[in-house]
């Protein structure tokens, strides 16, 4: 793919490094925080990608949304690190979940390799895409044409989780004020 | 309109079962009037529905005489397709005039006789149910739909013998009758299975017409075998269900049911409705002689045994038991030797006049407070006077006293034995020793009860208790009048050469077998007619004198003690069955018993039961309630199959 | 060397999607756990967007466009329901919370 090699890799290193860090820190802060690195390093690979709708929204909602939710959530809670660590036994199933997802990439891998079978290629080359007015303009022709009801759907999605949200967040208050009553 | 002849029965069946399920499940003591009125109102109903059907089927032509009436499909699989339909044709509706009139009057006589019962509602139910199968056997036009009607009487006889269930000899009487029947059913089965093999229709009409077909294109012949194959299977059923040798041995026993259930099922119908099968099917017996001469042997021998074995009897409805498995004998004797009508005949005068003897007895035990043993009886002639004259008239229509309404029919069947190309001298001469039989029991029955002095008040157990004979009441003695009257002017429909029930049954049963040689000799029919009256008549004068001196009696019985004691004890048939097959049949499964059942069927089932908690408990240690586990497990899982995709497919 | 081959981005997101599964599968602390989702989603992701560049069809983007709606909106509810759970048990551990074995 014509893509930068050097770039790529720093991202992907990047990235692989830090990914371990969020699943081995044993602080959940320290997590989010190599969490918010993972993100960023995405957010170049897509860019380098020409998916440039794609990386700033990687950056808006991931790394500014999502990432902040967490941190606001881990700061609310304010857990004592002690009890965050591993079992014994979850070692144990740590080893085997590696080899395991070791053995699924090697055959994913493998699979990716040998998958050179030749592929119909769609309209959007990146002439096409530049010409009709670049990535984040034709993105967004798609979804008000061809893919408008699932994005109104997106819509009620977020109403519904919205409501819920809301629901878990008040029911605390309700049950305290039901107990004043009482 | 045919249906709802069934239907009437069925309503009452309901209705009288439902108010014992809703109200007398406690046993209260209630009265048996309202349940038997409702009883008899359905059956009489039935009984008026039938008249009518017969007066619209006799204004019909006389080849068109028939009346069909499709309700709804009952199975469809494969070729098979059976439908709830009942066809009345003469035969049938002769059946059903003459089931529904005598169930009516039983009816009404069991209102007073079931007086004091605790559960009359319960009674009248399965009285009601047993008549709607009755009808549904009569009418059913296709095989399984007799079938149906044959096996719910065969139930209805069961619940009714072992009506009062809390006595054991009873309940077991019941249970020996369901089981000895079903022993004839397998035959009736098989018999079916065959004919739906090979015919592909079990509706009767359709197979009639087939073998009528086959016969005509002379094709009949080659399948005399599996025709005379069918014959037997069929007739191994009425073994069962009328009670012929060898598997009469469920009818005595019968007798522990209620006595007017004697005398609707055990004389007058149920068992009359073997009778039926075989002239049902009369096209396919006339194909096949050899079928035919088993129907009349066994027949004969039944007729012979039987009523050597009521001689010696004392239980006054034991004595008319074996007389009804004789004059059973006799029915299929007619059947036999190809006279259907006459068959038919004697079942319908059977009807009367045993339904009357048994009734009489039903007042008799009811009179004498439950005692049924006739040693213990005499002189009731001026204690019961309306019932004696009722009685005697039975009695002397069984005898076969002309102008009684047993003497033409029982004649004609004696006639036909003798003249038929199917029968013989020798017929017809057993048949007459049986006729002398007949009334040489029936007279010592009837001069033990009625005549003589007075033996019971030496005898009753209870002295101190006031024990005051008495005549039963209207309701019990006016069906019994008109049964009388019935015994006495029945025989009328058949009179010899004249008769309009042959005639009328055709249509159906075709003409009687006439061998060319006698055909012509009616001089030889007048004369065994005066030979058969005169050995009734024989009989009759023995078993008065014999019976005038009592002390004699017991002499006799002393000095021929061996032939008493085997017809005492039944020829010992009883006993016999124990040894042959009752008590190896026992042993086996109380061996299959400890050695299968326990050994290996109960640890299989308790083994399931004991893995499956097993596996249970196991398989309970999976279930952690941490996600991870169950993430890890998932993970496992794509790994098998992509692994499996990848390196096992090709 | 100015390429990268298409096997090597897809690995690429073989790798991340599975160290975010071990991570789901090693840690306790379940908002660790979310955040392991995220980083699985974040590996969809990009395989969806490779495609896209791949076969020049922008289809791909699209469902990235949704798949992110959908996470945020799951990590809403998630946290949501952490914060519900924190209250009641007074515990985010894994271990504790296995109200599903009952």
């Amino acid at each position: 793919m014509n893509i930068s090699p050097g770039f790529f890799y720093v991202f992907a290193g990047t990235s692989i490094l830090f990914s371990l860090l969020v699943i081995l820190n044993r602080s959940a802060i320290a997590s989010a925080f190599s969490l918010l690195v993972v993100f960023f390093s995405f957010a170049g690979i897509y860019a380098l990608l020409d998916a440039h709708l794609v990386a700033a929204l990687q950056v808006l909602i991931y790394a500014g949304a999502i990432l902040v939710l967490f941190i606001f959530v881990i700061m609310l809670l304010n857990v004592e690190q002690a009890s965050f660590d591993y079992k014994r036994g979850r070692i144990l199933t740590g080893v085997f979940a590696a080899f395991g997802a070791f053995g699924m990439v090697f055959l994913l891998g493998r699979v990716f390799r040998s998958g050179s079978a030749p592929l119909q290629p769609g309209p959007f080359s990146p002439e096409n895409i530049q010409a009709a007015g670049g990535n984040t303009r034709v993105l967004s022709e798609l979804l008000f044409s061809e893919y408008v009801l699932p994005f109104e759907l997106t819509s009620v999605l977020l109403l519904a989780a919205i409501i819920g949200s809301v629901v878990l967040a008040k029911r605390g208050v309700i049950e305290k004020k039901s107990k004043e009553a009482k | 309109m045919l249906f709802l002849i069934a239907l009437f029965p069925l309503l009452g069946f309901l209705a009288n079962g439902l108010w014992h399920a809703l109200f007398q499940a406690r046993p209260v003591r209630s009265g048996a009037l309202i349940p038997g009125l409702v009883g008899s109102a359905a059956i009489g109903t039935s009984f008026f529905a039938s008249l009518l059907l017969f007066v619209r089927l006799k204004g019909m032509p006389v080849s068109q005489r028939e009346v069909e009436d499709v309700l709804f499909n009952w199975v469809t699989a494969g070729n098979l397709s059976i439908d709830i339909a009942f066809r009345l044709d003469p035969l049938s509706s002769v059946f059903l005039m003459f089931i529904t009139g005598v169930a009516t009057l039983i009816h009404l006589y069991s209102i007073g006789y079931m007086e004091n019962d605790k559960t009359p509602a319960k009674f009248f139910a399965y009285l009601n149910l047993f008549c709607f199968s009755m009808i549904v056997l009569v009418l059913g036009s296709s095989l399984p739909l007799i079938f149906l009607g044959w096996e719910g009487v065969g139930l209805c006889s069961y619940l009714l013998i072992a009506y009062w269930y809390s006595d054991l000899e009873k309940a077991s009487a019941g249970k020996k009758a369901f089981v000895v029947n079903r022993i004839g059913d397998v035959g009736f089965m098989i018999g079916m299975f065959i004919i739906f093999a090979k015919f592909g229709t079990l509706d009767i009409a359709a197979l009639r017409a087939l073998v009528r077909q086959a016969q005509e294109a002379g094709a009949a012949g080659a399948d005399i075998g599996m025709i005379t194959t069918v014959c037997i299977c069929l007739f191994v059923g009425c073994i069962g269900k009328s009670a012929q040798l060898p598997l009469f041995v469920w009818l005595p026993d019968a007798m522990a049911g209620p006595t007017p259930v004697s005398a609707l099922i055990h004389a007058a119908t149920m068992v009359t409705s073997g009778v039926y099968l075989v002239a049902r099917m009369n096209f396919l017996y006339e194909l096949s002689s050899m079928a035919s001469h088993v129907v009349a042997i066994t027949g004969l021998a039944t007729a012979l045994f039987a009523a050597s074995i009521a001689i010696a009897q004392t239980d006054i409805k034991k004595i008319l038991a074996y007389s009804t498995i004789s004059q059973l004998g006799y029915m299929f004797l007619g059947c036999g030797v190809g006279a259907y009508a006459a068959g038919v005949g004697h079942v319908v005068t059977h009807a009367f006049f045993k339904a009357l003897l048994f009734l009489g007895a039903g007042n008799v035990i009811h009179g004498m407070h439950q005692q049924q043993d006739i040693t213990k009886m005499g002189g009731l002639k001026t204690k019961m006077p309306k019932t004696f004259l009722a009685f005697a008239a039975g009695a002397l229509a069984i005898s076969g006293i002309p102008p009684f309404s047993g003497f033409f029919t029982k004649d004609e069947i004696l006639w036909r034995a003798y003249s038929s190309p199917e029968g013989s001298v020798w017929f017809w001469a057993l048949a007459l020793l049986t006729s002398i039989l007949t009334a040489f029991y029936m007279t010592r029955l009837f001069s033990l009860v009625f005549l003589g002095k007075p033996r019971f008040q030496k005898s009753t157990q209870t002295p101190g208790e006031s024990f005051r004979v008495h005549e039963a009441p209207g309701i019990m003695v006016i069906p019994v009048q008109i049964l009388a009257v019935l015994s006495v002017i029945g025989g009328f429909i058949a009179i010899p050469h004249l008769s309009w029930l042959e005639h009328w049954l055709s249509p159906v049963l075709g003409q009687p077998h006439q061998s060319a040689a006698v055909a012509g000799g009616s001089g030889m029919e007048w004369l065994l007619m005066v030979v058969s009256t005169a050995a009734a008549a024989l009989g009759i004068f023995v078993g008065l004198k014999v019976y005038a001196n009592l002390p004699r009696v017991d002499r006799i019985k002393e000095r021929w003690d061996w032939v008493t004691g085997v017809l005492r004890n039944k020829w010992y048939v009883d006993e016999l069955y124990g040894a042959v097959f009752v008590r190896p049949i026992y042993r086996l499964s109380l061996a299959l018993w400890r050695g299968f059942d326990i050994a290996v069927i109960d640890r299989l089932v308790l083994g399931f039961g004991k893995a499956t908690v097993w596996t249970g408990q196991t398989a309970r240690l999976i279930q952690t309630g941490s996600i991870q586990v169950y993430a890890f497990v998932i993970l496992v899982g794509i790994l098998v199959t992509a692994g499996y995709l990848l390196y096992g497919v090709a | 060397m100015s390429q990268v081959e298409p096997w090597v981005v897809l690995s690429f997101c073989s790798i991340i999607f599975f160290i975010g599964f071990t991570g789901l599968l090693i840690r306790r602390n379940i908002l660790v756990v979310l955040m392991c989702i995220e980083l699985m989603l974040n590996a969809v992701n990009l395989t969806f967007v490779t495609y896209a560049k791949l076969l020049q069809n922008l289809g791909g983007q699209v469902a990235v466009f949704f798949i992110i709606t959908v996470a945020a909106a799951e990590t809403a509810v998630g946290l949501g329901l952490v914060v519900a759970m924190f209250r009641t048990l007074r515990s985010v551990d894994t271990d504790q919370i296995q109200l599903l074995r009952e």
